[in-house]
């Protein structure tokens, strides 16, 4: 089930949010508890109640982990807590390995071997790679006794709590127990369901209206066009820029709006990230839940920066390779990853000599390298991202809008052309509503408060009211044109 | 405010506001779909969205036309005033024969007729190749499965094109602006930037006649058989430089006169012809910048010629099972046998 379903916004929501605050009313605290995780089963089983056998399974077999792990002695096993440790982290990466990597592996031993290994074509089971790092993150924490209490019960509502289960924010057990276990988490709160309902409003218009719209461009660009030439090659790219933070942004504002109708409050995974003036910044910024899974699981146990320059490059590199790794099976995302790992590794070492910019150059350096580098994640083969980022450095011809051309005739001698400039992504409006777009965009992006901001300055006036039902209206009546499509990290 | 009066508040507000808008965009109906009348002809002809084709189909006119973008300039008022008979145009930009025989099904299953026209470029089924093209045939497949109901009055689609409709009305634009405009502009294409357009010179850069492949003659037996004799097939006319270019090009006319053939020999329809070389095919300004459309004005003679019992019928054929395959031998004799001006 989509959140930008008609399904769960007027049924499986309001079912779900009346029946939960009827049993609290009833004083069925554990009823309760138990209606969130069966109906947050419910709304993961929708794609395909086939893989609800494998998030019960590992569910259990981490709770059962975690409660051995967090026992000071072991009494029954007589193995080292780290030994157990490792043994749990090892059987979620070998699940997560099996459904995401073996056709990737496969592949890859294909080519190097010349050999004809059939691929197993896995249906990625989704969320997989949400609730194994949430999980393995859950057993780190027993590991160092930073978790609290052991229920079962309160586990299945961390691990499968429906706002936050299949694409983050990615929560850690800490953060998210002593909510569920509060009083005041279990009466209606209408403070919250107003933040919620405004919250959700602006995360369904970012998904529904501009991510959506993006989309076809960045469709268009990336995967049916054979040459783009240099502004169709600059508006693909951006197209997917922007696509990929609304609909991702959109996706977590909504999560957040949602959790806070059940008074739970998530983690921000944004803060307006393209307003970074460094890929340190960016990182701080971007998916901010999965960085600081990243920093606290794989970057820091490596070494992270106390054991020397050298051993802190190759950190950050081995730490964004497997981030990049983990959003998808392909060397595209693994180049992304190296991308970023270099990037980082560069930035750090101009910071050690002390080298400034001035804030507007750091940005358009920021972003320039944030938007080439989102090439090489989006392509599906390798061609794509060479086609796109020929056009984006002018190897594939230069065409300016046909109003210029009595202007700028003498162009032509350099082989400069005129006419269907967007002609590849936007035929019909003759790349009116692509420039439009991307300068919205730019706006939004760079100019407009987060929604971790509205959340903190959050004010009960008419104002706000008025704007919440207009961006919820428009997208539900959007919705009804077009069909809801999917979140872009439900494949990662 | 107190929070729960903003939430109430927005509740309320949600409720009635959607249904508000749908009661809105009925009355101002700028699809004219209750009535043509002071609707604005562009959007009563020229829409490409499986929605709205779908709630025409529902709403059960009289008469459809169905057919690709050459229908953008046919008036649906044409066919009610010669017929007496309520008519949707329901025409795609670019239709494939799959889209056209999809339409025409479901208008005949729920007991309506048709005005078909039988283009050459639509019959080409290697255009279901290209994914965007499948990707609409899929979108209109889907669509014209659904029932009608009241929510497709509440679009964002809809509330645009009604806020368009206000606005010019507000300006005061002539409801047939975009006819007069087409009638009134003149043309200057000649056969080599037709043939360029199309790209026939060019390999297959261009979908429409590349790799030019006609749909299997059942298929186009089974359209032929669905038809009764209140409908209609037309194969509607382009300049005649496009027909020159068919006997030249990949055995276009050859593969399309055949179908023609199948056609009105399995039709209880009736088949018009426009087809040929005359006086109207012969004059630019009757068509749009490549000749590929043909002009409102044009349109208005075809309908004359086929409906208006009371004029000399000089303008287009009926062709008949007896008489079809001397009509098209002639037609492909005089072709080739023309002198080109």
């Amino acid at each position: 089930m989509l959140f930008n379903s008609y399904e769960f916004i007027f049924a499986f929501l309001p079912i779900t949010f009346i029946i939960y605050y009827y049993l609290n009313y009833k004083r069925l605290t554990e009823a309760s508890k138990g209606f969130l995780v069966f109906s947050s089963l419910f709304f993961y089983s929708w794609w395909n109640v086939l893989y609800l056998p494998l998030i019960l399974t590992s569910m259990l077999f981490n709770y059962l982990i975690g409660n051995i792990l967090a026992k000071k002695k072991n009494v029954t096993l007589k193995l080292p807590k780290k030994v157990i440790l490792l043994f749990g982290i090892i059987c979620n990466l070998l699940l997560l390995v099996y459904f995401k990597y073996t056709d990737f592996l496969i592949e890859n031993f294909n080519f190097v071997f010349n050999s004809e290994v059939e691929l197993f074509h896995l249906a990625l089971p989704l969320a997989i790679s949400f609730f194994t790092f949430q999980q393995i993150a859950y057993l780190v924490d027993s590991y160092r006794n930073e978790t609290k209490e052991y229920d079962l019960l309160n586990y299945a509502v961390f691990v499968t709590f429906f706002p936050q289960l299949i694409a983050g924010p990615i929560v850690h057990h800490k953060e998210m127990m002593p909510q569920f276990a509060h009083n005041k988490t279990k009466v209606i709160n209408y403070k919250n369901i107003a933040t919620g309902l405004f919250i959700f409003s602006i995360g369904l218009f970012k998904k529904v209206i501009i991510a959506d719209t993006f989309s076809v461009w960045a469709i268009a660009g990336f995967d049916t066009a054979t040459t783009l030439n240099l502004f169709e090659a600059w508006a693909t790219s951006l197209s997917y820029t922007f696509q990929l933070y609304f609909d991702f942004s959109g996706y977590s504002d909504m999560a957040i709006g949602l959790a806070l109708l059940f008074n739970i409050k998530l983690p921000m995974n944004f803060n307006s990230p393209y307003k970074a003036t460094n890929i340190q910044d960016f990182w701080r910024r971007w998916h901010i839940t999965l960085s600081r899974f990243l920093r606290d699981y794989v970057y820091i146990p490596l070494g992270g920066s106390k054991k020397g320059n050298f051993r802190t490059y190759n950190n950050l590199m081995a730490t964004f390779v497997l981030g990049g790794l983990w959003h998808g099976a392909g060397w595209t995302f693994l180049f992304w990853g190296f991308l970023h790992g270099l990037a980082l590794s560069i930035r750090r070492l101009w910071q050690s000599l002390g080298f400034k910019l001035w804030a507007w150059v750091a940005w358009l350096i920021t972003f320039n390298f944030v938007n080439l580098a989102w090439v090489f994640f989006r392509a599906k083969e390798w061609e794509d991202a060479i086609k796109v980022l020929k056009g984006m450095f002018g190897l594939s011809g230069i065409i300016l809008p046909q109003f210029l051309s009595t202007k700028l005739v003498f162009l032509e001698d350099y082989s400069i052309h005129f006419g269907g400039w967007l002609k590849a992504l936007d035929n019909e409006h003759g790349g009116k509503l692509i420039i439009l777009f991307l300068m919205l965009g730019f706006v939004l992006v760079l100019l407009f408060k987060n929604n971790n901001r509205r959340i903190t300055e959050f004010n009960l006036n008419s104002k706000l009211l008025f704007f919440s039902i207009l961006l919820f209206v428009t997208s539900i009546l959007s919705l009804i044109t077009n069909k809801s499509s999917d979140f872009l990290y439900f494949n990662f | 405010m107190k929070a729960k009066t903003w939430v109430i508040i927005w509740f309320l507000t949600l409720l009635f506001s959607v249904p508000i808008i749908g009661i809105t965009n009925y009355y101002i109906d700028p699809y004219g779909l209750l009535s043509t009348k002071n609707k604005y002809i562009d959007n009563v002809t020229g829409l490409n969205n499986p929605t709205i084709t779908n709630m025409k189909v529902e709403l059960r006119a009289d008469y459809y036309l169905i057919g690709t973008s050459r229908l953008i300039r046919v008036h649906p008022d044409i066919i009610e005033k010669y017929l007496n008979k309520k008519t949707y145009n329901i025409n795609i930009a670019g239709a494939t024969f799959r889209e056209n025989y999809l339409l025409a099904r479901k208008v005949k299953t729920n007991k309506k007729n048709f005005i078909f026209g039988f283009d050459a470029f639509s019959l080409n089924k290697n255009r279901l190749a290209y994914s965007e093209i499948l990707n609409r045939v899929s979108s209109y497949e889907s669509k014209l499965l659904k029932n009608f109901t009241m929510h497709n009055y509440m679009t964002s689609q809809f509330i645009n094109a009604s806020k368009n409709h206000i606005l010019r009305q507000i300006k005061n634009e002539h409801y047939e602006r975009y006819f007069i405009d087409e009638n009134i502009e003149n043309e200057n294409f000649t056969l080599n930037s037709i043939s360029k357009h199309l790209g026939l010179d060019n390999g297959d850069k261009k979908k429409v006649f590349a790799n030019f492949d006609i749909y299997s003659e059942s298929e186009i037996i089974h359209m032929a058989k669905i038809a009764s004799k209140d409908d209609y097939f037309l194969i509607y006319p382009k300049h005649y430089y496009h027909y020159l270019l068919f006997q030249k090009h990949n055995d276009i006319e050859k593969k399309y006169f055949r179908a023609i053939q199948l056609l009105v020999e399995n039709t209880s329809a009736q088949v018009w012809s426009f087809y040929g070389i005359n006086e109207i095919t012969k004059n630019k300004n009757n068509f749009d910048e490549e000749g590929w459309h043909f002009k409102p004005k044009v349109s208005d003679m075809i309908f004359k010629n086929i409906f208006d019992s009371n004029i000399e019928k000089k303008y287009g054929k009926l062709i008949t099972k007896d008489n079809v395959i001397e009509y098209l031998s002639e037609q492909n004799r005089y072709i080739k046998n023309y002198v080109l001006e």
